[in-house]
């Protein structure tokens, strides 16, 4: 297993270099617009255009950029400043890691334990009225996208613009360092709206996977051993479905972690998704350089924990 | 004479109270902090030579530095501020004097120092380096004796900015130049000081990093560590100002009632505006008007929370005469007839919005009442705010089309994709199908509608709807010469994006910027906006208003220099 | 009740609903077993023999079956019970092992965890003792090195180690039945004889109550005593094992007996199997339920239900047919003799002519 994990870990460094090259070769073919001149601000007089066009290095073709770009990664783990802002990228993306992670991790939380609940009462009641209202109910959230969901999450329980003064409002998130009280209450809100729509979805797939792992054999034996029907159920009807539940819940969560920019954008919590969407905005490439790099890094790492907690799941898989 | 001294006290007692709410002692309470919310990453930079947006100015540039020249809010001539007053100009109008304050004293970690003449020089040079990257340099200070020099490098500094002592700027120009000779064009933060000695280790490299030490001459400053180092600033997120210790209000005309101003970004819009609302303690932030659904509810609700104010800006539909068959002058004033202003206003709130333009000057600027004023010069194209189909055919007819319709292929148009830009762009295409012109319409975010498209000559964009103008400082010349003016057509960054080049406008232009007297000044620009309103390049449609909003405990008051966005060191608390 | 019958089976009846009507499963079946005597039951895929049997484990109950008729543990009437009553006999007093033991045993957990979960569910016993329990079954199975094999995982053991596995999970709370439902189906030949052995073996040394389930006529005269052939959810033929491969009475049985290879024929004897499909279970045949199937029919047939009556002259063998017992008799001598069933029937019909 320990040679598996390193000769993963190798692939993980081809990988975010190809990455790194195709985003590179991408922004730089297709760019949404021109940063020298929008660095340059209003009215700028063209010579100022091609100056700030050279000083960024703009000008020189893009395998020199990206030849420079990688030599400054490599080298001193520099990852360029910001043209728009002229901020340092990875002090700029790395702080907004934190908030990124409370979210998702949070609404990971939230997403697992409702998910399988609701999922497993529903396959355990299949067919019955709380099977069909839990699976219609999951249907909305799934449908529902998630910037209206946040709007009226906001518009009915926010405590400055709601109808009912419950939750704090957008933009009151604070690192659990500075006040883990308020923290945790500005989150709530964000939590249950990411969430929704991913237990939903969760709850469908474990419901399927359920209904099908209890019709197996093995299940049969331990009826036929005369255990408690919520032993058969919990220890082997969903240990045994909830193992796609469980790695399909590592990849959205490696996914999410390059930034969940909908949620993030309504309750404004500044994170990577509202750092990449802003780069956009502004064709800033070295932003979005790195946040794509941050993003495909988390993609792949979960890629790879994911396929280890699965050996571990299910004795059956081993790795050479 | 008892009597009369009795009157005499009356009358003094009278002004003094006057005096007294003239200062702002009336409504205002000193002290608090505003929290104001953006929706966008807040302001570009934390450097005075980058300012150029609204933004800038209302976040830092009015409230954390003081310029040459500054403005009150509510007037239109420049109030001097570091300098003594009004420039003295002689020599033809080609040499400008400016006696500066002395002890004007920087924030820490320059404490100890005062603002000297050669800050300002230094300031001045600084914007025409490429690692600041200042947009209006080469417009307003371009014919400074020395300044082609220093920008090829053949000098290290520019030799026409002169500082015979420490309070004494001189300013030399080739050519007499209006807004210099006015002080307006020194009415800029370019004009902020920033002393070279300490200045010039961050100016050195790529982008320049002074405005992440920058000092502060201004009633706030960016919260910052002491010792050079801004630590209230999170790009994108938040600005924090507090009160500048070293600033000295006696030596000031700015009141500045709150102790702390606070600034976050990132916020939807709607929620952003609904919250300034419900309040407390809160002003807009960067939107020149609230989402149209705030808008109503705002009006119908809580009206006394909207502040209203021109905002000195238009908002017109530019066409660009290289393309077919915009080149034909009947044909745009066809389609300027063709327009429906009023609905046009409306998919951006209605009338609160603005005011139908019937020319394009709007008000404020000088020239605007010799250009015909609200009524306007009476173009029968451009004087009905609504729809007029038939004229439109007419002028179709005048300009070749039988039919009075337009038949031929679709014309490239890009659009601002976010509303309610969006939504202008839609409704101004229903309406000239009416006359048979059909649009091929992109709709893409703002920035790349402009860098990569309707600011660039190659894209061969016939139609871009969603633009506008504010003048600076109410100067006619910068409603005109940027646009209208065929030197200025550039590959990048182009705003005169109807490419006109015609040489007896050139020629009208460049002659009106060396008209110094204030009169005949507005006369002869006066003169040029008739000229593009007969000529029908844009399409304008509306004079801006700004909708600005506050919390019921706020007093914001609107810069009429800055488009109407609020100016921080009057606006406060209610008493 | 039958002397000394550990478990008796009366008149069941399970039906199911599906959306394409009403499956007749089990259709008044009877059959007891003795303390230490074994029962099997033999039939094709769709016989009932396999929902008879979970009926009486009380498996069925969790697909929505309806049953009627009585099932009885020693003297016990189980139909009865509520549900968690007769979960205390599961898996206790009778248990049960099944055909495919890859997929019967739990993949995720240790064999021998799966083992002390059976024992942990009916006995009072800390996690240590029920661990040593099962290292002691298996043991008891005769899978080596047991202590070290109780760590392992289902899919780490061969076919028949698993079987054995199985077979010592259902032992585990010392069973007074035990129902093998197919127990050797899966597994190769060799391994095979090694499982029945070790069931017989230990059905004598438990002195336990053995239903062995099959469609395997070879399994059969291995191991049970007593034999119950089954038919489109009935049986149709019951008897002693001996009595059942020398005079069986039925043509069903005959059927499965002729289709069998046997050494003691010629070579190139042809085998002779049941011509068409078991019948659906839903709309069933009329008469007797064989009749489509059976060389020997006769118009009648179609008509009449047959019962299960005892055969003249021997008590403990009853069969369900219309044909007369001289007819049947004669029949399968003719059989025997190695002529196809279509000349057996006309030599049959012939003698009755000319009685």
């Amino acid at each position: 297993m320990g040679r598996y994990i390193v000769r993963r870990l190798l692939w993980v460094v081809v990988l975010l270099f190809l990455v790194s090259l195709i985003t590179f070769i991408v922004f730089y073919a297709f760019p949404t617009a021109d940063p020298a001149q929008l660095r340059a601000g209003r009215q700028p007089n063209p010579q100022l255009v091609e100056q700030i066009r050279h000083s960024l290095g703009l000008d020189k073709p893009w395998y020199v950029q990206y030849f420079r770009y990688m030599k400054a990664l490599v080298l001193h783990f520099d990852f360029g400043r910001s043209y728009h802002y002229n901020v340092p990228v990875r002090k700029h993306i790395l702080d907004a890691v934190a908030p990124t992670a409370s979210l998702v991790v949070g609404a990971a939380v939230l997403w697992l334990v409702s998910g399988i609940a609701v999922g497993t009462i529903s396959a355990v009641r299949r067919g019955k009225l709380i099977d069909r209202l839990s699976m219609g109910g999951a249907l909305v959230a799934i449908s529902a996208p998630v910037y209206w969901l946040g709007l009226v999450a906001l518009y009915l329980f926010a405590s400055d613009i709601g109808k009912v003064h419950i939750f704090p409002g957008a933009g009151s998130y604070t690192p659990i360092t500075d006040d883990p009280v308020k923290w945790f209450t500005s989150l709530i809100l964000p939590w249950i709206v990411l969430a929704a729509s991913f237990a939903a979805f969760y709850a469908r797939l474990l419901r399927g996977n359920l209904i099908e792992t209890m019709s197996e054999d093995y299940i049969r034996t331990a009826r036929a051993k005369g255990l408690r029907e919520r032993r058969v159920v919990l220890r082997h009807g969903v240990r045994s479905a909830i193992t796609p539940v469980v790695t399909a819940a590592g990849l959205d969560i490696g996914i999410l972690l390059g930034g969940a920019i909908l949620t993030e954008k309504v309750f404004n919590i500044p994170g990577v998704g509202m750092v990449a969407f802003d780069s956009i905005q502004n064709a800033d490439l070295p932003i979005i350089q790195g946040t794509v790099l941050l993003g495909a890094f988390f993609i792949v790492i979960a890629n790879l924990v994911v396929d280890v907690l699965y050996a571990f799941l299910d004795p059956r898989v081993r790795y050479a | 004479m008892r009597r009369s001294l009795w009157s005499i006290i009356a009358a003094l007692a009278v002004l003094a109270l006057v005096v007294a709410g003239c200062g702002g002692g009336g409504k205002a309470k000193k002290g608090g902090t505003v929290t104001i919310l953006d929706t966008e990453g807040g302001v570009d930079s934390l450097d005075p030579g980058y300012w150029y947006y609204q933004d800038d100015y209302k976040s830092l540039g009015q409230p954390t530095q003081r310029w040459l020249y500054g403005w009150k809010p509510n007037e239109t001539t420049p109030t001097p501020d570091l300098a003594t007053a009004l420039p003295a100009v002689s020599n033809g109008g080609r040499t400008i004097t400016v006696k500066i304050r002395s002890g004007i004293r920087y924030s820490a970690p320059l404490q100890t120092r005062t603002v000297k003449a050669a800050d300002i020089k230094y300031a001045m040079e600084r914007c025409f380096l490429p690692q600041v990257g200042n947009g209006y340099y080469h417009s307003y200070y371009g014919d400074i004796a020395g300044a082609d020099a220093f920008t090829k490098g053949k000098a290290k500094q520019i030799s026409g900015i002169q500082v015979p002592d420490a309070t004494t700027l001189v300013i030399k120009t080739t050519k007499p130049i209006f807004v210099l000779t006015s002080g307006r064009a020194l009415g800029m933060p370019c004009t902020v000081p920033i002393p070279k000695d300490y200045a010039q280790k961050y100016d050195k490299g790529k982008t320049s990093t002074y405005g992440e030490h920058a000092v502060f001459t201004g009633p706030y400053m960016v919260q910052n560590d002491g010792k050079g180092n801004i630590t209230g600033y999170e790009a994108g997120k938040t600005l924090t100002l507090v009160r500048n210790p070293k600033w000295d209000k006696s030596t000031d005309f700015r009141p500045a009632y709150f102790d702390r101003i606070e600034f976050k970004g990132g916020f939807d819009a709607t929620v952003a505006a609904r919250k300034t609302l419900t309040g407390p303690r809160m002003l807009s932030g960067d939107y020149a008007a609230p989402p149209v659904a705030v808008l109503k509810s705002g009006l119908s609700s809580r009206k006394s929370q909207l502040v209203i104010t021109p905002s000195g800006g238009n908002r017109y539909i530019g066409l660009n005469t290289r393309i077919k068959p915009l080149d034909n002058v009947n044909v745009r004033r066809a389609l300027s007839a063709a327009i429906d202003r009023t609905s046009l206003r409306q998919t951006r709130g209605g009338p609160t919005i603005g005011t139908i333009a019937t020319h394009f000057f709007p008000p404020g600027i000088g020239g605007f009442e010799e250009g015909g004023g609200v009524q306007g010069p009476g173009f029968d194209f451009a004087s009905s705010p609504t729809a007029n189909v038939p004229l439109a055919q007419q002028y179709m007819r005048k300009a070749g089309f039988a039919s009075g319709k337009y038949a031929g292929p679709a014309l490239l148009t890009f659009a601002d994709d976010a509303p309610p830009a969006k939504e202008t762009a839609e409704a101004f295409q229903s309406q000239v199908g009416k006359l048979g012109f059909k649009l091929k319409l992109r709709e893409v975010p703002h920035a790349t509608m402009l860098s990569k498209y309707c600011e660039v000559p190659k894209a061969a964009v016939a139609i871009c709807p969603n633009f506008g103008w504010g003048a600076d400082f109410f100067s006619p010349q910068s409603m005109i010469d940027p646009l209208f003016n065929g030197k200025n057509i550039v590959p990048t960054g182009n705003v005169n994006t109807a490419q006109v080049n015609d040489p007896k406008l050139n020629a009208q232009i460049e002659k009106a910027k060396t008209i110094t007297d204030p009169a005949a000044s507005a006369k002869a620009w006066a003169a040029l906006d008739k000229v593009v309103t007969n000529q029908s390049y844009f399409l304008t449609w509306i004079w801006d208003n700004n909708v600005g909003l506050e919390s019921k405990d706020m007093n914001g008051v609107p810069s009429k220099f800055n488009s109407g966005e609020w100016d921080l060191t009057f606006s406060s608390f209610k008493k | 009740m039958a002397a000394g019958a550990l478990l008796e089976v009366r008149d069941l009846r399970v039906e199911f609903d599906t959306d394409d009507g009403v499956v007749h499963a089990v259709d008044g079946v009877s059959y007891s077993v003795e303390r230490g005597r074994a029962l099997g039951i033999v039939g094709e895929s769709g016989s009932g023999k396999s929902v008879s049997n979970l009926t009486v484990m009380g498996l069925t109950r969790f697909q929505g079956a309806r049953i009627s008729g009585e099932v009885l543990l020693d003297g016990r009437s189980l139909l009865d019970l509520p549900k968690d009553e007769m979960r205390r006999i599961r898996g206790n007093e009778i248990a049960m092992i099944f055909q495919d033991p890859l997929s019967s045993l739990h993949p995720y957990y240790r064999v021998g965890w799966q083992l002390a979960e059976a024992v942990l569910a009916h006995r009072d016993v800390s996690r240590q003792e029920a661990a040593n329990r099962a290292v002691e079954l298996l043991d008891m199975v005769d899978i080596p090195e047991p202590r070290r094999r109780a760590q392992a995982y289902p899919h780490e053991f061969s076919g028949g180690m698993r079987q054995r596995a199985m077979i010592a999970m259902a032992l585990a709370n010392d069973p007074k039945v035990l129902i093998a439902d197919e127990p050797t189906t899966a597994l190769d030949v060799t391994v095979q004889a090694q499982i029945l052995e070790l069931i017989r073996r230990l059905q004598h040394e438990l002195d336990t109550a053995v239903v062995m389930i099959t469609h395997d006529l070879g399994v059969i005269a291995e191991t049970v005593d007593d034999v119950a052939v089954m038919y489109a959810g009935r049986i149709v033929e019951r008897a002693s094992t001996a009595t059942i491969f020398r005079t069986p009475e039925h043509p069903y049985t005959w059927g499965l007996l002729k289709s069998i290879p046997r050494l003691d024929v010629p070579r190139d004897a042809p085998l002779v199997p049941i011509p068409g499909a078991p019948p659906s279970l839903i709309n069933r045949p009329s008469g007797c339920h064989f009749h489509p199937r059976c060389p020997y029919v006769r118009e009648a047939h179609t008509r009449t239900d047959p019962r299960l009556e005892p055969v003249p002259g021997d008590p403990g063998h009853s069969v369900a047919c219309l044909l007369g017992p001289e007819t049947r008799r004669r029949i399968w001598a003719e059989l025997r003799a190695g002529l196809e069933p279509d000349r057996a029937r006309r030599a049959a019909e012939a003698q009755e002519t000319s009685a």
